[in-house]
């Protein structure tokens, strides 16, 4: 079955009593399911174990988005709203909030969205030239748009997001709504040993000149060795496995399984090399209460996170000041998102379950019990505004809760 | 068993690493007990059997710094140094010496022998041996001495004052201070046996937080049972 907005609505009447639909209006029913919706996947959130539930709501589990335009180790969530905007010169605008974000590493583009009173309209996306922080808590925004024609700015009108040029993976979680698991890549320098050495064979062999903890990488030493600064040998530079011969050199290969190993282009000596160790790992939690002590010190290997200011704030080694470069998010969605999020230049669309809409069918977006499931919430919640206890007992024993 | 291993092993929970759950523990203060256990029970060993194991023991590379020279003692070349572990009345070293060239890539054949130097318990023991003309370190160019210096963490070697590296074989009460162990990957040695011990030591010190928490005895009263708190008639 084609189970629409409409149908959806008509089930609910049928399973709950014509008698209800006085209390609840279409209009009424499209706010209260969305309550019902966030109900349903907090419910889920609290026991994300049960395979039963995550089956349910796979439409709302987003699993390894990648986001590389990371600024100032942080994350932005949620589409931020705009308080100002001006045409400052020609195609030079600047955009204005009140609410804190971090800003994106460029080259990245900013959408944005529901901006209003301009005749030229500039919705949509345009290239970020710089980020300005001003003082009162204000931070600015320029970027590049068409010149603007008339009219004038209605104020708040509209929000806006970052995007990676082109719009092809996410420069912030615009559907966020809880985290699942973040993988952070960090880069730690090392100052001792240092790499003096490379050779131009294949594989490149590098020498260090004292003895150290490097190891063979392999599955439980994912660990890759970044280096730059080689002039002649520029193949060395980057990131690589490596395979230790002995404890004063080692061999760069491009694979974990050390097979694909990589060709230097000279022999070269050099002491002014920065090598580093680069990790990608999972980050825990990380409390105010946390902080108290030294001994939970974020680490490159052992990243933190907290949610801070509209944001996911990521720590590698507050006292190293690390730069994250990525993460790998795993991450719940809010519902009301789901279309906006499917980088088709789409517009927020708001609602998605629709009473009045019989065209669109949920089950292509949604499982279909976990949509049954939702309208035991809002069941459970229209009772409970009218104060009908027999209904929300009958709904408990219905659902054998 | 690696280190990470090990402490997934004491503390790991039914969900696994699922990061939103409120972890028991803090994996560094596990890492602490971890390390103490392994002091306790390297010398419950060693009073038991006489013997060390081979396996607790670690190398400690040397290497010369000159900044560290300025606090050098007259005559000494000083290393940065990490504490060993004192077992019986033993300082934990079980050799101090030159490199020996084991990696310098050389035939075996070339490789220069190994040159132990000579433990000084102190300095107190270095100023005896230099009063007596036999014993001084002049009359004897070919010794090297070495004094450990724990409160600054260094190594003092005397009667060399060319040398610029060196190699310290000893136990080391944190084993991931030494520099060439990698924990994720190298062998944390605490015998198989003893893991279920460190456990039931683990698991007494969070029972006993429990015990310590007062219990709630008192059940709640039902629904349909007076509020306690209501009002009494006036008595007439």
């Amino acid at each position: 079955m084609k189970w629409t907005g409409q149908a959806l609505y008509q089930k609910w009447i049928q399973n709950t009593g014509s008698a209800y639909t006085g209390y609840v209006s279409p209009a009424i029913w499209n706010n209260i399911i969305e309550e019902a919706l966030f109900q349903y996947i907090e419910e889920m959130y609290k026991k994300p174990q049960d395979q039963q539930e995550r089956d349910f709501a796979t439409s709302f589990i987003a699993t390894n988005v990648r986001v590389t335009n990371i600024g100032n180790n942080s994350l932005n969530i949620r589409p931020i709203t705009i308080t100002n905007m001006v045409n400052t010169s020609g195609t030079n605008w600047t955009l204005e909030t009140n609410i804190p974000f971090a800003p994106v590493n460029l080259p990245a583009q900013i959408d944005i969205q529901g901006a209003s009173g301009f005749t030229d309209n500039p919705n949509g996306q345009f290239p970020i030239v710089s980020f300005v922080s001003s003082v009162k808590g204000t931070v600015v925004v320029n970027f590049t748009a068409p010149a603007k024609v008339g009219g004038s700015y209605i104020v708040n009108s509209g929000v806006f997001s970052f995007q990676n040029i082109g719009n092809t993976v996410p420069a912030q979680l615009i559907d966020y709504l809880h985290v699942l698991n973040i993988k952070c890549k960090f880069t730690k320098p090392v100052y001792m040993p240092l790499v003096t050495n490379s050779t131009s064979a294949t594989p490149i062999t590098c020498t260090v000149n004292w003895y150290n903890n490097l190891r063979s990488s392999s599955e439980k030493n994912n660990v890759l060795v970044s280096m730059t600064g080689w002039v002649d040998n520029t193949n060395a530079n980057g990131n690589f496995y490596i395979k230790k011969i002995n404890d004063l050199n080692f061999q760069l290969y491009s694979d974990i399984n050390l097979q694909d190993p990589v060709a230097g282009n000279a022999n070269e000596y050099n002491t002014d090399i920065s090598f580093g160790m680069t990790y990608y790992n999972a980050a825990k939690p990380y409390l105010s209460t946390e902080k108290i002590s030294n001994q939970n010190l974020p680490t490159a290997k052992s990243p933190r996170y907290e949610n801070t200011n509209n944001t996911i704030l990521i720590y590698g080694d507050p006292l190293l000041s690390l730069v994250c470069t990525e993460v790998t998010i795993d991450y719940l969605r809010q519902p009301q998102f789901y279309e906006a999020y499917s980088y088709n230049n789409d517009t927020y669309s708001g609602l998605y379950i629709d009473s009045t809409d019989n065209n669109f069918d949920l089950t292509t977006i949604y499982a279909e019990n976990m949509l049954f499931r939702t309208l035991k919430y809002l069941t459970d919640i229209v009772a409970m505004s009218i104060r009908d206890g027999s209904l929300i007992q009958f709904n408990q024993i219905q659902e054998g809760r | 068993m690696t280190l990470p291993i090990l402490i997934d092993s004491l503390i790991r929970n039914v969900l696994g690493g699922f990061i939103n759950q409120e972890t028991t523990y803090d994996p560094q203060y596990i890492k602490n007990m971890i390390h103490g256990f392994r002091c306790m029970q390297c010398e419950v060993d060693y009073r038991r059997n006489g013997i060390i194991n081979p396996a607790y023991y670690q190398r400690y590379y040397l290497k010369f710094d000159q900044n560290l020279q300025f606090s050098a003692p007259t005559g000494a070349v000083i290393f940065s140094f990490t504490p060993t572990f004192n077992i019986g009345n033993q300082d934990g070293v079980r050799y101090a010496g030159t490199l020996g060239g084991t990696n310098s890539g050389q035939p075996l054949s070339q490789r220069p022998c190994t040159k132990q130097w000579i433990r000084k318990a102190n300095r107190s023991d270095l100023n005896t041996m230099q009063r007596h003309p036999f014993t001084k370190m002049e009359n004897n160019p070919d010794e090297v001495y070495f004094v450990l210096n724990n409160s600054s963490n260094t190594l003092e070697v005397y009667n060399d004052s060319q040398v610029t590296e060196g190699v310290v074989e000893g136990i080391f009460p944190n084993p991931t201070l030494v520099v060439g162990y990698n924990e994720d990957v190298d062998e944390y040695f605490l015998p198989e046996d003893s893991v279920p011990e460190l456990k039931n030591l683990i698991y007494q010190e969070r029972l006993s937080i429990i015990k310590a928490t007062k219990p709630d005895k008192e059940s709640d009263p039902p629904f349909s049972q007076e509020r306690p708190f209501k009002p009494q008639p006036i008595q007439q």
